[in-house]
């Protein structure tokens, strides 16, 4: 990662995008599995 | 506290990596980006077999699962897409690109490029970023992560619970989440470049 310059020079300006899509995308995905493993009581 | 050893690798790693190239060495980039992290792949994959191998319930607890197994990575894929979905809501940006980036799953080297391709190079950065965080959290926090849920390291890591992330994700969890992971990760890579192709052929 930290040799990765084309990384370390996007971060900046993609930072609150990134953020707020990250956040929402494990919060689901870890809200859907729940739900999964209720229905399929895995 | 093997999270901060995690931790501290990883930022070590970071320095290394930056050092590397302040120092004019970056010809040593490709040898451990691609050769060493392969090799150093290949070994904790084939631990983490040889553990699987020794355990005597792994059978019967896979038998016990069935095809349950199938659930986990429609619903992590899905759940990733409304995650998409809600962000883009909240942050009033493109709803299709931020739902096909997120379709990525961690797969931040395919979605990188593809987002960047199908929907504009500033969602290609995202894509990237997005998907390489999400494996980055998923080294840091898989542990934390399973307190929550069992199964909640296997939704964070998506794709990479197959490969770089399994590790981790069964030393967070147990032995028996193995044979979960490497699947969920397996049918979750086959998945994204479908999902997110898909999604922009929605976009229009």
């Amino acid at each position: 990662m930290g040799s990765n310059g084309e990384l370390l020079a996007v971060l900046p300006s993609v930072g609150l995008t990134t953020i707020v899509l990250l956040a929402m995308t494990l919060l689901f995905s870890i809200i859907f599995v729940k739900a999964a493993r209720r229905i399929a009581k895995a | 506290m093997i999270t901060w050893y995690i931790i501290a690798a990883l930022f070590l790693g970071v320095l290394a990596g930056y050092a590397s190239n302040m120092m004019g060495a970056a010809w040593l980039n490709p040898i451990f980006s691609d050769t060493i992290f392969n090799l150093s792949l290949f070994a904790l994959l084939f631990l983490m077999g040889i553990i699987f191998g020794m355990d005597r319930q792994a059978v019967s607890k896979l038998k016990e699962t069935g095809f349950k197994i199938l659930i986990f990575p429609f619903t992590i894929v899905l759940g990733s897409i409304t995650g998409g979905f809600i962000g883009a809501l909240i942050l009033g940006t493109d709803i299709f690109a931020a739902m096909g980036v997120c379709a990525g799953c961690g797969w931040y080297t395919l979605t990188g490029p593809l987002a960047g391709q199908l929907f504009g190079l500033k969602w290609g950065a995202i894509g990237f970023t997005v998907n390489f965080l999400r494996e980055l959290i998923t080294i840091v926090a898989a542990s934390p992560a399973s307190k929550i849920d069992r199964y909640a390291p296997v939704a964070m890591g998506g794709a990479t619970a197959m490969d770089t992330t399994l590790p981790v994700i069964v030393r967070a969890t147990s032995q028996d989440m193995l044979i979960t992971a490497f699947t969920s990760g397996f049918i979750i890579t086959l998945l994204a470049p479908f999902m997110i192709t898909a999604i922009a052929t929605l976009a229009g």
